[in-house]
């Protein structure tokens, strides 16, 4: 049947069935007046001896089965328009809806992206990242040496090593400074990822000395040649040396660290040393070897080394799965804020639900008059509930636009080091994960007041007025207990949001030792490679016209070069000897500071104090001897009791021919690892006398904004192939704690929210209080009570459900806190003060919420409150 | 309001299917019918007998077609389908059992 034929047919049913009651009631009553009953007496008597007219019609379409989606279009239609009757609540509801969802979207995308997603490679759970590991159980990188013998001596694994670098790419395009895996052989086979384009290195690429080859990323290949098939054979410098494209990786693949582009490791001379750690080491566990069996493997290697090697002593190996590794940093951060983010949806359903129970009371004559007419309980339960799912969908509408909105502000403004959150984006999955969650929250909010609701007993519902309910006290405690887990679960998000603002708050005013406000700087890496090594005379005449030129711009304070620039990242620490005292017998007791190139005036640049002694001179350059500053950690460590100034050390892994510089100096200490880190013992040596050890450098010069063009000039002048990366100093530290800011911002977003809505809450709770107690309110007023007793009556109602659910709250925050510590600096997860705080300004907001209906109250005009229904 | 007496389910569906086999009927006189045999002690709401109708009609188990009552009126006359009467003899036997069982329940001594 058509449908058309299908509801004409159903229409002549419904005819002929209400024609067959009328016919019914008519008889009925002929019968009633034959009895001898008056005509009106026998018409009542009649009808209500068939009961109800509308009910029994709707039964019978029932049986015929038509019913369903018929009353799910009517009721829509229906809670449409009650809906579109309290534009107040619908549009209250709907921003609470869509504020949660999106939000709830938004971080949802993001963990789907960050943790949830598998690494891009073909069976990502085979893959490992093996770590040399200390007697104190420190993970560190491998030295060639042992990794060669744990590659060769294993029998579980295909292991590959690689490390993460930054050079200046150049060539027939503007030159710019790109991330470079250096890869031993093997590293693609790992990973299962072959160049989409060209090859990988063959075996006269992987020799020391050997045809110089680079393979290069997809977006890289795009960006610098145009077509990506167009770069294969073309010839491209990295810092200054010439390399051929052999390959083009496919998209999307940037292991390890971002890299843009990879060379053989197997090319660059060898570092023999087994104290040497600078390999990261990844692997690909044969079929059938389990995680255990290969950390056994690995442990009787261990062994071996350790006896074999004095270097490898007390040390151990661990593998571990290579997702851990990429993800793990960041799984604690994002599994707070994904909790944060469920508990802000849950309050903004609980919020709704207790809006919608306040109203569902208002509505009770509405549904009890429905109930008269012939609705059963079952139809009014549906209709609230298709009312509660209209407001949901409409609010996860919105909401999913909102989380779009959201997905591309958290993959603009996340830190860098969230790793694959650039993958970020709204899938189909997390559009019906929406669309569940909101259907889902919309059953949620709407079982409650809809239970409540259709508890009306038709007669009571229509004697009483609106004002007053018999289910009131019953759906009161409700509404209390509503309102009271609300304000709980938002205290528990503000007291975390708290810890975290103020632990980041500390850690942003740490006095992390140097001046870094008018101070900018420039990355260098110098196109200076001479075949495998840095021509060291090349770097030293660079860097002498670099910074010439830069002092003598106008308003150009102080210049140095510094490598590596403090707080930017972890900087290079080495062994070191003291002359005159004797090395301790375990290699692993050497002394060890960390170390840093620095020109004559870095010191003055960054406003670092010279305690004793002096900073490097210019004569230093020259000179023969070489010259060293400590800095006060150092001078504390070495020599609690002496005076170092004078004595000699020597760094072993500095330079082809380490030797002995001279102390000259002391200088205040710098946090220079990061600003939650307390300072360690650094040594400052004279970059222009061991030039030769990179060509890497970072200018940093106290100057005016602006200077920037300047010094490219300057630079470009000097060598055209060498890149440069301005960054204000303020701007590399506010970047060391990037990830630190996004999570409290996150977390206060959702905090404030959390906040608003509870306040909310408790603002709908006492208003519809109010309405409801106007007549009562109006009595008292009328037997003497004042406006300041009303007013502190509502109040104190209002307030025994704040502190109800601020103690809540508090108690809870003092369980979960303990979770951030290990987010927290500085700060303990049960800090009094943040407590405090907490309680203050919730306290204060809660009694905004409660202060203004309690004013309402008070003004109530007895006279029309005693007429009130 | 005074309180319904609810018929176990399917009672009434029975009770129309007995009374038509003794001959077609239109709404009202089932109605009439019901009451009067069971002298008044199935106090069905009148209105309650058209749901019930429908249903038996989707089932197949009554046929209806349009006439005219005693006192004039178009009204609706029902009439016991072939199936109807097996349908009927099915729930006779089954509510006999029923009512069987509960006798035993409730007078164990006389069964």
């Amino acid at each position: 049947m058509n449908p058309i034929s299908r509801w004409l047919e159903r229409k002549r049913v419904e005819r002929e069935i209400t024609a067959e009651m009328a016919a019914h009631i008519d008889e009925r009553t002929e019968q009633f007046i034959e009895e001898g009953h008056s005509p009106e007496e026998a018409r009542i008597q009649a009808r209500r001896q068939f009961g109800n007219v509308t009910s029994q019609q709707e039964k019978s379409r029932e049986a015929w089965g038509w019913n369903g989606m018929e009353q799910l279009a009517q009721d829509a239609r229906f809670g449409g328009r009650v809906l579109a009757k309290t534009p107040a609540f619908t549009l209250t509801a709907i921003a609470v809806l869509a504020l949660g969802i999106g939000m709830n979207t938004a971080m949802f995308s993001a963990a789907k992206a960050v943790l949830l997603s598998a690494l891009p490679y073909p069976d990502p759970d085979r893959l490992v990242e093996l770590w040399q590991t200390s007697k104190a159980g420190h993970f560190m990188a491998v030295s060639e040496p042992d990794f060669r013998d744990w590659r060769d001596q294993n029998r579980s694994m295909r292991l590959a090593s690689y490390e993460g670098d930054q050079v200046s790419l150049s060539g027939n395009f503007t030159p710019r400074r790109i991330h470079i895996g250096v890869v031993s052989a093997g590293f693609f086979e790992s990973l299962r990822v072959q160049p989409a384009i060209g090859r990988a290195f063959n075996g006269e690429e992987l020799k020391v000395g050997g045809r110089p080859a680079v393979i290069i990323g997809y977006d890289l290949a795009q960006g610098s040649f145009g077509l990506a098939t167009q770069s294969i054979g073309k010839s491209v410098r990295l810092d200054g040396l010439a390399f051929t494209v052999i390959g083009i990786m496919p998209p999307g693949f940037d292991f390890p660290f971002r890299a843009q582009a990879w060379v053989p490791q197997e090319f660059f001379p060898d570092i023999p040393s087994r104290s040497a750690h600078n390999y990261r080491v990844v692997g690909r566990m044969n079929p059938g070897v389990s995680i255990r069996q290969a950390q056994g493997d690995m442990n009787v290697i261990a062994a071996r080394l350790a006896k074999a090697y004095i270097d490898d002593r007390d040390e151990g190996i661990k593998v571990v799965p290579l997702y851990d590794e990429i993800v793990g940093p960041v799984r604690p951060a994002f599994l707070m804020l994904l909790s944060a983010v469920t508990l802000v949806l849950l309050i903004a359903c609980v919020n709704i639900s207790s809006l919608h129970l306040a109203r569902g009371t208002v509505r009770a004559k509405e549904l009890g008059l429905r109930a008269a007419l012939g609705a059963g309980r079952a139809r009014l339960i549906r209709q609230l509930l298709t009312e509660a799912v209209l407001l949901a969908i409409a609010g996860g509408a919105a909401g999913l636009a909102l989380a779009v909105a959201g997905t591309a502000v958290l993959r603009h403004s996340a830190p860098p080091n969230i790793p694959r959150l650039e993958s970020i984006r709204v899938d189909t999955s997390i559009l019906c994960f929406t669309a569940l969650l909101s259907i889902g929250a919309g059953l949620l909010f709407g079982a409650l007041p809809a239970i409540a609701g259709s508890h009306s007993d038709v007669n009571e519902a229509l004697k009483q007025g609106s004002g007053k309910s018999t289910q009131a006290p019953q759906l009161k405690r409700w509404g209390n207990a509503l309102v009271v887990g609300q304000i709980g679960l938002a205290v528990v998000l503000l007291t975390g949001a708290s810890l975290l603002l103020k632990s980041y708050w500390k850690l942003a005013h740490v006095d992390a030792g140097l001046n870094s406000s008018g101070v900018f700087t420039a990355d260098i890496s110098w196109a200076a490679m001479d075949g495998m090594s840095v021509n060291a005379k090349e770097v030293s005449r660079l860097s002498r016209g670099l910074l010439a030129g830069v002092s003598r711009l106008p308003g150009v304070r102080a210049a140095a070069l510094v490598q590596p620039l403090p707080l930017a990242g972890d900087g290079p620490n080495g062994d070191f000897e003291m002359e005159g005292r004797p090395l301790p017998a375990d290699p692993h007791q050497n002394p060890n500071a960390y170390y840093r190139l620095i020109t004559s005036q870095y010191f003055e640049t960054f406003g670092i104090p010279v305690l004793k002694g002096r900073a490097f001179q210019e004569s230093d350059d020259r000179s023969q001897d070489q010259a060293a500053v400590v800095n006060q950690s150092f001078l504390k460590e070495f020599f609690p009791n002496g005076d170092p100034i004078g004595k000699r050390i020597r760094f072993f892994g500095f330079d082809r021919e380490p030797r002995f510089m001279t102390i000259v100096g002391i200088v205040a200490d710098v946090r220079a690892g990061g600003l939650g880190r307390p300072a360690t013992s650094e040594v400052f040596a004279d970059y222009m006398q061991h030039a030769a050890f990179s060509p890497d450098a970072t200018l940093v010069a106290r100057g005016p904004a602006g200077a920037e063009a300047a010094v490219s000039a300057i630079i470009s002048s000097l060598n055209r192939d060498t890149p440069v990366v301005f960054q204000n100093m303020d701007d590399v530290i506010a970047g060391s704690i990037a990830r630190e800011r996004f999570q409290t911002v996150l977390l206060s977003l959702f905090a404030g929210f959390a906040l608003l809505l509870s306040a909310v809450g408790i603002y709908g709770l006492l208003s519809y209080t109010v309405t409801r107690r106007t007549s009562e309110l109006g009595i008292r007023m009328t037997l003497g009570a004042g406006r300041k007793a009303v007013l502190f009556l509502v109040l104190s109602e209002g307030g025994r459900l704040v502190a109800a659910g601020l103690l809540f709250g508090l108690i809870c925050s003092l369980i979960f806190s303990r979770a951030l510590a290990n987010l927290l600096y500085g700060v303990r997860t049960t800090d009094p003060g943040t407590f405090l705080t907490v309680a203050l300004v919730f306290g204060i907001v809660a009694m905004l919420g409660c202060y203004l209906p309690a004013r309402r109250a008070s003004k109530i005009d007895p006279n029309i409150a005693l007429r009130y229904e | 309001m005074r309180q319904q007496r609810d018929l176990l389910p399917g009672t009434l569906e029975m009770l129309i299917l007995e009374t038509l086999r003794r001959g077609a009927l239109h709404g009202y006189a089932i109605s009439q019918y019901i009451q009067q045999t069971s002298q008044d002690v199935l106090q069905v709401e009148e209105g309650s007998l058209y749901p019930a109708l429908q249903r038996l009609l989707r089932e197949g188990w009554v046929s209806a077609e349009w006439g005219t009552s005693a006192r004039n009126r178009r009204v609706r006359t029902y009439r016991l389908t072939p199936a109807g009467r097996k349908q009927l003899e099915r729930e006779i036997a089954g509510f006999e059992r029923l009512l069987g069982g509960i006798s035993r329940v409730i007078r164990p001594a006389e069964s």
